[in-house]
């Protein structure tokens, strides 16, 4: 069995617009990427095997970029996507801080409504990943469940089914 | 410039290793202590541990008498995490916000998925 990384969270908005939020550019680049860095969308062609590539500028360090290779596109619900850091040309590289850390990653997304707020669940698993990168993703995704002080949302491997 | 985590991650590749942390995130252990629950010799233990400390992961306590105990140290592992919160969390927090400042924009859209009658939203 593949590891799975889970996160959930509720977002206070409806369904349709955290849908769009992920899914249209212009909306997409406005949040995307960590704390401090700039997103800009150079490539955004939201369909089974289109590419979205989204450059992630942080002040004083070189640009990165991230891939997203849809594969499902289920409006307003479900996007699947593959998902890699990349180059300025969208070929997959590996991430600078984590070479140990598989190179793609299969990411499941899906909104449910509830009320006016939706509910999102995230699931992360390596795609064609060698066994040691598939070791690296298990042993860091199992000791980030040991719930030393940390401030990661959620970490849930038992959700599933849940809904 | 942040350090490298592939050290970290390497080391919490194998199962044992990630059981020593799990029983030292209890309180620091003698070698002997945390060789306890393995079929396994000292050496092979302090193999691991090595790698452990390698990574930043443990440290080697003050000695007591003849016995100097491994601890956790937890600022690597919480670099590892933060990687992960980087790429996930913190786009969260910012689409939260990003929600929040929209959705004021858009009074009609709250108000009709209200007049549903399934609004869970606080009163306020």
């Amino acid at each position: 069995m593949l590891p799975v990384f889970k996160l959930k969270r509720t977002f206070a908005a409806p369904l349709e617009q955290v849908w769009a939020a992920w899914t249209q550019p212009g909306k997409f680049e406005k949040w995307f990427g960590p704390k401090g860095c700039t997103a800009e969308s150079m490539k955004f062609d939201l369909r089974p095997g289109g590419m979205a590539l989204t450059k992630l500028t942080f002040p004083g360090a070189e640009p990165m970029y991230a891939r997203f290779i849809y594969r499902e596109i289920s409006a307003p619900r479900r996007l699947v996507w593959l998902h890699a850091v990349a180059d300025e040309n969208g070929n997959a590289t590996r991430h600078p801080m984590a070479q140990a850390m598989p190179a793609q990653m299969l990411v499941v997304l899906e909104l449910a409504a509830d009320g006016d707020q939706t509910r999102m669940t995230l699931t992360k698993t390596p795609f064609e990943a060698t066994a040691d990168e598939v070791d690296a993703f298990r042993g860091m995704i199992e000791s980030m469940m040991w719930g030393w002080g940390g401030n990661l949302d959620v970490l849930d491997e038992h959700l599933a089914g849940k809904r | 410039m942040p350090q490298k985590l592939d050290i970290v991650f390497q080391a919490l590749a194998d199962q044992t290793r990630r059981a020593i942390l799990a029983r030292l995130a209890q309180g620091e252990a003698t070698v002997n202590e945390l060789a306890a629950p393995f079929d396994m010799s000292q050496p092979s233990i302090s193999r691991h541990l090595k790698v452990l400390e390698e990574a930043g992961l443990i440290e080697v306590g003050a000695r007591t008498a003849q016995f100097r105990p491994r601890r956790l140290k937890t600022e690597a592992l919480a670099r590892a995490r933060s990687w992960m919160d980087q790429l996930w969390g913190e786009s969260f927090d910012r689409l939260d916000a990003f929600l929040a400042e929209t959705s004021a924009d858009k009074p009609r859209a709250r108000a009709k998925n209200k007049a549903k009658g399934k609004s869970h939203r606080k009163c306020s």
